[in-house]
């Protein structure tokens, strides 16, 4: 096991996702889902583009604040995920895996994390000018992660370090520090300047992505329920990518009027609607079938999926735009996806005022396996939704990326059996 | 075999008894209170200035079976040193603590202390917020966390903890870091005064018993190696790398194959006791920045390069001969800190043996193999 500098970059994958992602956008039923792959793609190609052209290109890991990249007029791309969804969707799992474990990275890492390491260690990813880590302080990965990958790369690594706590000031100027400090390092690496009426405007655009986030999730409690299954992830990711561009509103806007329609005229996705459910992590991106399977044949709809949904609207009222890196230190609180990086509490309030008002007859926890925020918090949360809400919890440790038909049967067996408690409860009572 | 030493002898009492140790029982019969911690960036000097006796919520020396903590932090992704805590807590094992203290250290600490303190019934303090970066900015940061803990620890006890009360127990600790300063040094020598067992010994005893008392303990064995000059053969020279480990048998073990630990490199050892408060700096802002571990840091720490040029310096001062790499499964900082320093320190001359183990577990099957293939490959270097 040697950590050696990669010296040679080849893009072949990077540029088969791009094929892979027009294949799939074929299969879409929802217009959510085909702009999804659009923008996914036009991202990809925005990094080719860069690298091509020789323009700065930066990678970090989640929830980095990309409205700075769009500021400072810099591509950037969030490569946990990139990788993540490449390995889900097209399944290079055997050579990226292989590679992270030759240079020391054990299967207990969860793979969006050790496809990132494998990728990098395979060459597979463009080489961008520096990566950024560190944003989501309570995962050991996202600390520790970018500075394997830059040692690969042998490019420069920053790392932004999110406090624990949430809503305290100190955090917020914690926050806003270390917001200052990144820019530096990315004007220095890029040789841009950061243009603060720009990211003004692009804080804005943001704001108004959970704005209408608000909205969707109060949509989404409607009966029949008017969200398609596992969209919910593919928003998410928009709003990872594309926070503080027109795009991200306009993706937004068109998951918004879409729910509109259907409550309007009273439509689900699927033929019947047995069970409503609330989700507590993400859905497995490698296993749209089994989604599917869930929407159209057991009639499952999620009414609540409060870690995609569930921003705090009245602390979105207090967000003052005009001081745009405030701003951005309150999104790091704001973003609902990041309270299992904080203190369990507030997750766990998060999660039980959602079950109460979605009025969801059963949970589905599938944390990713491997993820110890996760696991960690598993039992906790099931025995809290059982006492104060009076609703069972199906916990799935699943490989989130993984995209392989015997997990996807598993998974299915693991999940009927489910229903059969749900339907057991409905009987008496 | 190096002689036998009395000092010593007394030191290894500590542990036996375990997690209750005798001079723990001791304090809570004379009606003193006890605070557990669980991770090296709580600052201890606090909670002694209060009064209370810290205490390093641990397993013992033997592998735990593990039942409700498995059940409740999910045996798949959290490790098992946290697991093992976390059980020990659930049986009561730890009911001595008045309340415990803790930080944002790694993934698992944070949930053994959120999700512990739902199932078990010892109080939990508001916890350090831990940053993971080190630098001016992480400074300040710690010092307002530091200052809140204090406040926390009074509200809790209803005490008040004086400047200096404080200035006071950072002289008291400061005492065991030049003692253990001055062992470690004498373990550079080729003759080292005490083998790796032993020293899993003395530190494992640093953290279950009166501070004080452990200073004398510990001028007493100083006394005793200089007056004996006691030397312990130590044909090869290693040492052993971890997060969290601290149990002996396992050490011990290994040296009888025929090496000496003569450093090591866990949180419980080094990580612990390196770095010194400052003593001319505001008492608070001084423990702030000795509780990030900037000398001697932590795998979770970045910049990793600190970390790295570390255990190289190690290597060189300490003229290991290899390095016994444990990596604890599930643990996430030290799996990613790994592949950071293993081949610059390889590349130093150094050749290091990777393992995965389980917490608490012992020299057996697989990892007995490969650690006996490695020290027989350190033999044909040494020139054995």
């Amino acid at each position: 096991m040697k950590l050696r500098k990669i010296e040679k970059i080849d893009l072949t994958v990077f540029t088969q996702g791009i094929h892979v992602m027009e294949e799939i956008k074929a299969h879409s039923i929802a217009r959510c889902e085909t702009m999804f792959f659009d923008l996914m793609i036009k991202l990809f190609n925005d990094v080719k583009s860069a690298v091509d052209e020789g323009k700065p290109l930066i990678a970090h890991l989640m929830s980095f604040p990309t409205e700075i990249y769009t500021g400072m007029d810099v591509t950037g791309i969030e490569y946990d995920m990139c990788c993540g969804l490449l390995n889900a969707w097209a399944d290079y799992a055997n050579e990226i895996y292989t590679a992270a474990a030759a240079i020391g990275v054990r299967p207990e890492i969860c793979s969006p994390h050790r496809a990132s390491v494998g990728f990098f260690a395979k060459g597979w990813f463009p080489k961008p000018d520096a990566l950024i880590g560190g944003s989501l302080d309570q995962c050991d990965n996202m600390s520790h992660n970018a500075n394997l990958c830059a040692e690969l790369y042998d490019v420069p690594v920053f790392c932004l370090n999110r406090p624990y706590r949430w809503w305290s000031e100190r955090g917020i100027e914690f926050m806003v520090d270390e917001l200052k400090e990144a820019i530096a390092f990315l004007e220095e690496i890029t040789g841009k300047k950061m243009d603060y009426d720009r990211l003004e405007e692009a804080v804005k655009l943001t704001l108004k992505q959970m704005e209408m986030s608000v909205e969707i999730h109060n949509l989404a409690m409607a009966k029949p329920c008017p969200v398609r299954a596992g969209s919910g992830f593919l928003i998410h990711w928009i709003r990872m990518a594309y926070a503080g561009t027109q795009e991200g509103v306009d993706y937004c806007a068109t998951y918004l009027n879409e729910l509109k329609e259907r409550v309007a005229e009273g439509k689900g996705f699927g033929p019947k609607e047995e069970y409503r459910l609330i989700n507590l992590f993400t859905s497995p991106a490698g296993q749209h079938e089994v989604l599917d399977w869930l929407e159209q044949e057991i009639g499952a709809v999620f009414v609540a999926e409060p870690m995609y949904f569930r921003y705090n609207e009245k602390e979105l009222a207090k967000v003052d735009t005009s001081k745009p890196l405030e701003a951005l230190a309150r999104f790091f609180y704001l973003e609902p996806y990041y309270q299992y990086y904080g203190p369990y509490k507030e997750y766990e309030d998060m999660i039980i005022n959602d079950a109460l008002e979605s009025g969801a007859e059963g949970a589905i926890n599938w944390f990713n396996d491997n993820c110890r925020m996760c696991g960690a918090v598993s039992t906790a949360i099931k025995d809290a939704l059982s006492e104060k809400v009076g609703i069972p919890t199906m916990t799935i440790g699943v490989d989130l990326v993984d995209n392989s038909p015997a997990v996807g049967a598993l998974l299915k067996k693991q999940l009927e059996q489910f229903f059969l408690v749900l339907d057991n409860l409905k009987a008496v009572a | 075999m190096a002689e036998t030493l009395e000092a010593l002898e007394e030191i290894t009492k500590v542990n036996v008894s375990f997690p209750f140790s005798d001079p723990a029982k001791k304090w809570k019969e004379e009606g003193k209170k006890i605070v557990g911690w669980t991770c090296i960036n709580v600052p201890e000097e606090i909670i002694h200035a209060g009064g209370m006796m810290p205490f390093r919520i641990t397993g013992g020396n033997e592998e735990l079976a593990l039942g409700r903590a498995d059940e409740i932090l999910y045996r798949g992704s959290t490790c098992s040193f946290i697991r093992t805590c976390l059980e020990h807590a659930l049986r009561g094992d730890y009911d001595f603590l008045d309340c415990i203290a803790s930080c944002t250290s790694c993934e698992g600490i944070i949930r053994l202390t959120e999700i512990g303190e739902i199932y078990h019934n010892i109080p939990v303090l508001p916890v350090l917020d831990t940053p993971r970066k080190i630098n001016e900015k992480a400074y300040e940061f710690y010092h307002v966390e530091v200052q809140d803990f204090k406040i926390h620890l009074e509200r809790f006890f209803d005490i008040r903890i004086s400047d200096k009360a404080i200035a006071n127990s950072i002289k008291v600790y400061n005492k065991t870091r030049i003692s253990l300063r001055k062992l470690y040094e004498l373990n550079k020598k080729d003759e080292p005064a005490v083998t790796g067992s032993e020293l899993m010994e003395i530190l494992n005893a640093a953290v279950r018993m009166p501070r004080e008392d452990y200073n004398v303990l510990l001028d007493n064995l100083l006394e005793e190696i200089e007056a004996t000059g006691r030397a312990v053969v130590a044909p090869i020279r290693i040492m052993i790398s971890g997060s969290t480990f601290n149990a002996i048998p396992f050490i011990k073990d290994v040296e009888k194959l025929g090496v000496v630990m003569v450093i090591d490199d866990f949180c419980g050892g080094i990580r612990y006791w390196w770095q010194h408060v400052e003593e001319d700096v505001e008492p608070m802002q001084a423990l702030a920045k000795r509780y990030l571990h900037v000398e001697c840091p932590c795998p979770r720490t970045n910049p990793s390069t600190l970390r790295a040029n570390r255990l190289k310096e190690m290597a060189h001062e300490f003229k290991l001969d290899g390095i016994i790499s444990l990596t604890m499964r599930n643990c996430a900082p030290y799996i990613y800190d790994l592949p950071m320093w293993k081949t610059k320190v390889e590349d130093q001359g150094t050749p290091v043996l990777d393992l995965d183990i389980e917490y608490g577990g012992g020299l057996s099957g697989q990892i007995k193999t490969r650690i006996e293939a490695f020290i027989e490959m350190l033999s044909l270097e040494v020139g054995l």
